[in-house]
């Protein structure tokens, strides 16, 4: 007995000195003269061999500089942010979603642009870097300011699914959709069922995760000539009829119109690459190196340019981004740009894998070389909808995503899930 | 009429059967995981369902193993030597306070029992950033010991052990006094022996608990080295595209050691143990 | 009186047993824990300042639907679920020291393994069970003729959830009644055959009697684990259909960290966790444990 406890005893003094010197080895490394910077990521295969090499490319040409790039799942990379941030840890760069950076602006953790590190005197000068409007659409701007550089700058086509069209009689060189109505008539041929169950939907969304129901019915909103670009165009607009007839176009495809079944999968990416889908609203130019992961092949689908309403305004899908950022507790801020404009400085790498970096020294064939029907993407990008920035984005983004979700399985009218929503966006506003 | 040996036979296969097909039962999603692991990602989900892959992907494990800069043997250590640690921790002081609070009549018991045991009642969510901030003060992210140290601690295992030491008859205890045993040889020679078996189940449970433990780590470990295998798993759910079978091929893996330690660990749950403890 | 004294003293040993325990828990749960009631009187956004607010938070909570639509899913999914899981890990634990089966080890296993499993792979098995043309779907429809919508209706998948936390934890507990029921002296059953007592007779008059602590620990922690149910329904449902399963504690993560409201979800957790302070001191009063 007393050998077994001298045993315990000796183990945990063990167990504590390697924690200790564990612990206390990081420190030691931390008071070399080099210049550390810790960048924050999302992980996206195939991107990720590329964005190491950029690091290990950046600390060869200036080896006083170390560059720690840390990998995050994109769902996680938020908090993870936001939690070194309030904890003081390492953090001096880092790369969001334009869906998520109004946050960051607003809440003055990001630096302004530093035209310095740039080898230029001015900020618009390290602006016109990059495409018109690219900031800004990729958000890195906010009341006045510059303060994101962009990685990716994407939008929303429609893609629909070529064989399944010739299956249903339809012709793909004259009966792709050009309005909602049609849409519909299209997929509605496209519906297929087994036995009483859906094996085949004309439509699908990930109706689980409200941002996707969100993207949309921002689209839809905005052809409708309603503002939801704005947090106060978008709380104005639940008062018009305009907004319950749009919400009314999305909900129908899975209540009266049928083309949408949500047990059928969850995630309509994957649907669709599996053929269980006809047709969906969320997919990138990146779509394409994703669908090459699964069983339908690239001649059987095309990208094509959003429905519009009939006479609705002329907006396509949703204009979204990626911006890389430097943060106000970096240590040394003029690297972190250098490091940044490296980093950012290879879009002809990207762009193979279907990511679009709007930088000018893109060579523009590249990408419709890369990109198949670069054509529709192109035409979207310009009349597409910019996303809705505000600080309270992912509340409002789930209250919306609710109001589809209330009239879909709940049965409850279009026009009284408005009202709730009203009711709900009234309340995170205060 | 019939024997007793006939009945004890058909009681014998009814039950065999019934707990086997339960069994099966149980662990047929797990049969499903292994499969798909080994098909393409294609197959996975697709329709109509299959169970067994028409195609098998053994490059699904190599790809796994092989990602970019992942160093999967160091997340496995890691994973390892921190249950490892987290473990001895918690029973360690779980067996201690257990003891205490079951054996021993002191002023405010009760009341602090209950406080030790209100920490699993608030959810961890609530907590995570208070403690962050606690651990950076004390130096103690991206390290072992804030892996450890918060992964030991765990109200369930004090309640646990503290349930069993009622087992303990205080006749013996009151013997070995009269003895002129002191109370820690008590402790050590008729308690410890009898929270074998609970302790064991405390191994289990607690160590599949830090093992899976994923929301922790997440916030504290920045240093890719300091990973767990959690970790690794959550990020293969790319933004656009989630590789299904390396996914299931690390979940796979990251389960077996914990199976292991179960099944070697659950010969004590099969034996019986007497715990009548006086010495005849 | 020396011998009050004596036996005072004597207890108070325990004090020293409790003490490494009691020091832990105070810097590392106790005290970040208050730190989060504290919260629940401010607005804190994480990197700006905390506002104090008073009670400003408890008051928006009982007055908002999806607070109260929580609290109902948490209380519905909590109770079945207990109930169910407290009976069949009950029955198989019986089953699993039986004297009459063999390869107990593996069997135990088998019923153990969902517990070792990480939730994200099991999201991933369970949506090929649950899918249209999955495989529930699939039997429901060859032996029922009819289909569950098992993940699309407000009003099954709270049923779908139970079942996958039954299958996930029922292991657990049941390891715990086998722990308990390895502690019950085989001299007691021997006696009881003896005298001519039935399998039901020896379960009612001593299995049960001498399960008394482990029960109360699995009743206890089982509702303590339950009510605080969360990555399940993050990872399986989001909460969806239409909040039907939006359970407490998924709705406290959202609340900090998707909508950053960490006083309101602070605010949250302090209801969450007096209800359970509640149903747990109840509990233990009633079923006092002790030495039998």
């Amino acid at each position: 007995m007393k050998k077994a406890s001298l045993f315990r005893v000796l183990l945990l003094l063990l167990a504590s000195v390697f924690l200790v010197t564990a612990g206390g080895q990081k420190e030691g490394a931390a008071k070399e003269e080099k210049i550390r910077i810790v960048h924050f990521h999302h992980t996206q295969p195939p991107f990720d061999e590329i964005h190491l090499n950029a690091a290990k490319s950046f600390m060869t040409k200036y080896p006083n500089v170390e560059v720690k790039f840390l990998m995050y799942a994109d769902a996680d990379l938020p908090t993870k942010i936001r939690t070194a941030l309030v904890a003081g840890s390492e953090i001096d760069t880092f790369n969001i979603g334009s869906f998520q950076s109004t946050w960051f602006m607003e809440n003055r953790l990001v630096e302004e642009i530093m035209p310095s590190a740039f080898g230029k005197q001015t900020v618009q000068e390290v602006i016109d870097m990059w495409e018109k409007d690219a900031i800004k659409k990729t958000g890195g701007f906010y009341e006045g300011k510059y303060y994101g550089l962009p990685s990716e700058m994407s939008n929303y086509a429609a893609w629909i699914n070529i064989a399944h069209m010739r299956e249903a009689g339809l012709n793909p060189e004259t009966d792709i959709p050009k309005t909602w109505g049609d849409f519909v008539d299209a997929a509605k041929k496209m519906t297929k069922d087994e036995g009483g169950v859906r094996v085949r939907n004309g439509f699908a969304i990930n109706i689980k995760a409200s941002v996707f129901p969100f993207l949309i019915l921002h689209s839809l909103m905005e052809q409708k000539g309603l503002d939801w670009g704005t947090e106060d165009g978008l709380f104005a607009s639940l008062d018009t009829k305009e907004v319950v007839e749009a919400l009314t176009t999305f909900t129908n495809w899975a209540t009266k119109d049928n083309i949408f079944d949500p047990g059928l999968f969850d995630n309509e990416r994957e649907g669709f690459g599996n053929g269980l889908c006809s047709t969906f609203l969320t997919g990138g130019a990146w779509y394409w190196g994703v669908l090459d992961e699964y069983t339908v092949p690239r001649e059987d689908v095309t990208p094509f340019r959003y429905p519009r309403y009939k006479d609705g305004k002329d907006i396509g899908g949703v204009v979204y981004g990626y911006s890389s950022f430097v943060t106000k507790q970096a240590r040394n801020k003029e690297w972190a740009w250098k490091w940044l404009d490296h980093f950012l400085s290879r879009p002809e790498l990207d762009i193979v894998h279907g990511n679009y970096q709007p930088r000018k020294t893109l060579d523009p064939t590249l990408a419709d070389k890369y990109i198949p029907n670069n054509d529709v993407f192109g035409y979207e990008r310009q009349h597409g909808a910019i996303i809705l920035a505000s600080t309270k984005f992912n509340e409002i983004q789930d209250a919306v995503g609710e109001a589809v979700n209330r009239v879909v399985f709940r049965g409850i009218s279009n026009e009284e899930s408005i009202r709730i929503l009203k009711k709900e966006v009234k309340s995170i506003s205060e | 009429m019939v024997s007793y040996r006939t009945r004890t036979m058909i009681k014998k296969a009814i039950l065999h059967t019934v707990i086997i097909v339960i069994g099966l039962i149980f662990i047929f999603p797990f049969i499903w995981m292994v499969l798909s692991s080994f098909k393409l990602n294609k197959d996975v989900l697709a329709i109509p369902i299959r169970f067994f892959p028409p195609v098998w992907n053994f490059e699904s494990y190599y790809n796994a193993f092989h990602y970019s800069d992942y160093d999967f043997p160091r997340y496995f250590f890691n994973s390892v030597f921190v249950t490892m640690f987290a473990v001895l921790l918690c029973v360690f002081l779980s067996v201690t306070s257990g003891y205490g609070f079951a054996k021993y009549k002191f002023k405010g018991n009760n009341l602090l029992f209950t406080i030790v045991l209100a920490t699993i009642m608030i959810p961890f969510q609530a907590i995570i950033v208070p403690l962050f901030i606690l651990v950076r003060k004390f130096g103690m992210q991206d390290s072992y010991l804030g892996l450890i140290v918060p992964g030991g601690l765990t109200a369930f295992g004090v309640f646990l052990m503290r349930q069993f030491f009622y087992l303990v008859p205080d006749e013996i205890i009151e013997s070995a006094r009269i003895d002129g045993a002191s109370e820690y040889r008590i402790f050590v020679k008729i308690g410890l022996p009898m929270a074998k078996t609970p302790a064991l189940a405390l191994v289990i449970f607690h160590a599949q608990w830090v093992w899976n433990l994923l929301i922790w780590p997440l916030v504290i470990i920045s240093t890719p080295e300091m990973r767990t295998l959690p970790q690794a798993i959550a990020l293969f759910a790319g933004v656009y595209f989630t590789p299904y079978p390396e996914q299931l091929a690390i979940s796979v893996v990251a389960c077996v050691p914990i199976l292991l330690l179960y099944l070697f660990l659950s010969k004590n749950f099969v034996q019986g143990i007497t715990l009548t403890g006086l010495k005849t | 009186m020396k011998k009050v004294g004596y036996y005072n003293k004597l207890q108070r040993h325990g004090y020293v047993f409790i003490l490494p325990t009691l020091l832990f828990f105070s810097i590392f749960l106790i005290i970040p824990m208050f730190n989060a009631f504290q919260l629940s009187l401010f607005k804190w956004n994480l990197v700006g300042p905390k506002i104090y607010v008073g009670l400003e938070n408890f008051i928006r909570l009982f007055k908002n639907e999806r607070f109260w639509n929580s609290y109902l899913v948490t209380l519905h999914f909590t109770f079945l679920t207990v109930i169910i899981i407290t009976f069949i890990s009950f029955w198989m634990a019986l089953a699993l020291t039986s004297k009459l089966l063999r390869f107990k080890n593996v069997l135990q296993s088998m019923i153990f393994l969902p517990v070792v499993l990480m939730m994200v792979p099991v999201a991933v098995v369970w949506q090929f069970m649950f899918q249209t043309t999955g495989l529930l779907s699939v039997i429901f429809l060859n032996v029922f003729r009819f289909n569950i919508p098992w993940l699309t209706s407000t009003k099954i998948t709270p049923y779908a959830m139970i079942l996958v936390y039954v299958w996930k934890y029922t292991g657990f507990y049941m390891v715990m009644f086998i722990a308990g029921l390895l502690g019950i002296p085989e001299v007691y059953y021997e006696s009881a055959t003896l005298d001519g007592a039935g399998f039901w007779a020896r379960l009612i008059h001593i299995t049960i009697p001498q399960l008394k602590n482990t029960l109360i620990l699995v009743l206890v922690s089982c509702i303590i684990f339950t009510f605080g149910t969360f990555p399940l329904q993050y990872v399986m449902t989001e909460g969806g259909p239409s909040r039907s399963t939006e359970v407490l504690a998924l709705l406290i993560y959202k609340e900090a960290f998707m909508y950053i409201k960490f006083g309101y979800s602070a605010a949250i957790s302090v209801v969450f966790f007096l209800t359970l302070l509640i149903f747990s001191v109840i509990q233990l009063r009633i079923f006092k444990s002790g030495t039998t």
